[in-house]
């Protein structure tokens, strides 16, 4: 018994040891950055002078001077942190002259080092202060880790980094080979890592477009989606027959997105994919193309077995004026398809308490009510004021 | 070389003579100038100064005592005012070294004729010998604003941004406000005049655009201009914006010489 209760005691004299050790550690960390913060703080104190020259001198055609002295870790680091944020505020002339600088202070040959660190963090550090400095020099070293690196964060870090400093298209490339070689999903952030650069990208993109991997063509698909150029339209048709759903549908949406005026049988072929994400998806960019040749393809695509294929069909004939809206009405009147009816009723639902939402807040007068008066035509007067339990819905999905 | 004039009505014309003896000598190039608040201890930082520049080998200068007030001239050959800048960064840090707890004042330029430096140092020679509490390095041709200057509120939330533009702004002629968010800019714009508003859309409290409507809510006379530098890069945004009245959109990232450009266009 006695023993027992000395092993208990002994036990809770540990327990405290330790507690009193974790937090001895916790303020002693604490100490430690309030100690750094007020020494950076300082240092940006003294350096002000210099940052002031900068920032007064940053258009005068001469090099920046880097300043004179020896600097400790610390200062060099306080320095190089203000610099970074000036690179990603300027640019032309003015973010290159700074970038000049990091190389005159030596700053990108530091980082570089400690890339090869066998510390994870350090050279995670590196490889984001590489590309905050967006350095030429720094490129081949972050690609050369990038080669040796598995799939984790520090890869995502070397790949936007690259994308920064990147001075030829061709770096850029064979960043996004590294970046989506591990994992399927890459591509997205790929497509995303891209907008980091200041090259113009488009050309690559469309040599990517004409790529092998298709990991490759998604990054190109999904980097160009703003654009509506005519030029890549051959290129799209081939990719909207292409074997991958992902490619398919990018490529689908981007050719409803970009105006082309596609043939009716085209659409209509688009809209009986074996895919309904991509049925869904075509759907989807018809209405907010606005082309009109492509109501009675979307009015069929009402029957389709997706829920989100008759969503979309049913959100874009509404967004199609009038003869979207007539379409939808007739739709909801028709007894061939209860699905059909269900999510056209529930479209015109929505519709109307939109339209009437909108009108109180404009305080619209009467006559803009198109859509109700619309309405009122197929559904008579009575059934005017729309209420969800009167009008029904699809709600299948 | 060195000179002293014991008087300042001597050293005034000495100097400016120096000045027009060294533009003409070499008129492709300009002269730096920089002027040291010395105090009481001008004898002595003399000898440090001259000492350094002579160690650095690299620039031909001529410096000139004003030692009733305590004012140090250096002038330096073939330096532009970036130049002139850093030098005078690096005297100041080698006077603070030396001499620590006295603040040191400077005031800078870059002449290339003399008529420029007398435009420069017109009636404010006994301004430039009053030493401040604090170091500084004043460059002399931002202090020449015109009475009419225009009256700039910088709206951000980054204080990088806000003391770059006051910075930059400052150096074109403008006189330059700043506000951390809408609250305080609104504040200031219901008591003060300004001829231009440059805001991000970003902000705490009031968002951008709200606090665009508030102004034109305001029903000021004369209406101030409204110029959105943004991180923001939505189309619709930017259309948004332009159909509210405001007179120009520029992005971040951003070209201090674009903005300079765009700003003068709206007025």
């Amino acid at each position: 018994m006695f023993s027992n209760l000395d092993l208990a005691v002994a036990f809770i004299y540990v327990c405290l040891g330790l507690i009193g050790f974790g937090v001895l550690i916790l303020l002693t960390m604490k100490a430690r950055s309030i100690m750094l913060e007020r020494k950076r703080s300082a240092l940006l104190e003294k350096h002000q002078p210099y940052f002031v020259y900068l920032q007064r001198h940053i258009v005068d055609p001469d090099p920046f001077q880097p300043p004179k002295g020896p600097l400790s870790p610390l200062e060099t680091r306080v320095i190089q942190d203000k610099l970074m944020e000036w690179i990603e505020k300027f640019r032309g002339a003015q973010r290159q002259k700074l970038t000049a600088l990091c190389e005159d202070m030596d700053l990108v040959q530091l980082d570089r080092k400690q890339l090869s660190s066998m510390f994870y963090a350090k050279q995670m550090k590196a490889a984001y202060r590489l590309g905050g400095m967006r350095s030429a020099q720094a490129v081949e070293p972050l690609i050369e880790l990038m080669k040796q690196e598995k799939d984790g964060p520090l890869l995502h870090v070397l790949a936007r980094s690259v994308a920064k400093c990147a001075e030829h298209l061709d770096q850029l490339y064979v960043m996004l080979q590294q970046l989506t070689r591990h994992r399927k999903g890459n591509y997205l952030n790929a497509a995303e890592v891209l907008e980091e650069t200041s090259l113009d990208v488009t050309p690559l993109l469309l040599q990517c477009m004409e790529d092998r991997d298709h990991n490759l063509v998604k990054t190109a698909l999904l980097a160009l989606r703003g654009q509506t150029g005519v030029t890549l339209t051959p290129a799209l048709l081939r990719l909207a027959d292409s074997d991958d759903k992902e490619i398919r549908s990018l490529a689908v949406k981007m050719l409803v997105r970009a105006g082309n005026i596609l043939p009716e049988e085209t659409i209509c072929s688009w809209l009986t994919d074996p895919e309904g994400e991509i049925r869904a998806a075509v759907a989807e960019s018809l209405g907010q193309f606005g082309y009109e040749g492509s109501i009675p393809a979307l009015k069929q695509a009402l029957t389709d077995s997706d829920w989100w294929v008759r969503y979309h069909s049913a959100k874009s004939l509404a967004m199609m004026g009038d003869a979207g809206f007539r379409t939808l009405c007739e739709a909801a009147l028709e007894r061939d398809d209860p699905f059909k009816s269900d999510m056209a009723k529930d479209r015109i639902h929505e519709e109307l308490l939109r339209e009437h939402f909108f009108a109180n807040r404009r305080k619209q007068i009467s006559g803009a009510h198109t859509k109700q008066s619309l309405y009122e035509q197929y559904f008579g007067q009575a059934s005017s004021v729309p209420n969800i339990r009167g009008i029904g819905g699809d709600y299948s999905a | 070389m060195l000179h002293t004039a014991e008087q300042q009505s001597e050293f005034v014309p000495s100097f400016k003579q120096t000045v027009h003896h060294l533009c003409s000598n070499d008129p492709e190039h300009q002269l730096g100038i920089i002027f040291i608040h010395a105090g009481s201890m001008g004898r002595a930082w003399e000898g440090e100064i001259s000492n350094w520049l002579k160690a650095e080998r690299t620039i031909s200068f001529e410096l000139m005592i004003e030692d009733s007030h305590h004012l140090i001239a250096i002038m330096l050959r073939r330096a532009a005012l970036d130049e002139t800048h850093y030098y005078a960064l690096q005297l100041k840090m080698l006077l603070e070294q030396k001499f620590a707890g006295q603040p040191i004042v400077c005031a800078i330029a870059a002449v290339a004729d003399a008529a420029e430096i007398e435009e420069l140092i017109e009636g404010r020679l006994a301004e430039l010998t009053v030493g401040g509490a604090y170091s500084d390095i004043r460059v002399l041709h931002d202090e020449l604003r015109p009475m009419d200057a225009r009256r700039i509120l910088v709206v951000d939330h980054d204080e990088s941004v806000r003391e770059f533009l006051n910075i930059w702004l400052t150096m074109k002629g403008y006189e330059v406000y700043e506000a951390e968010d809408a609250y305080s800019a609104l504040d200031r714009i219901h008591s003060e005049p300004f001829d231009l508003i440059l805001t991000e859309l970003n902000l705490y409290g009031i968002n951008g655009l709200p606090f665009i409507s508030h102004i034109q809510k305001m029903n000021l006379n004369p209406a101030p201009k409204i110029v959105i530098l943004s991180e923001q890069r939505v189309e619709q945004t930017i259309d948004y914006c332009y159909q509210q009245g405001v007179n120009d959109y520029i992005t971040k990232p951003f070209s201090p010489v674009e903005l300079d450009e765009r700003l003068s266009r709206c007025f």
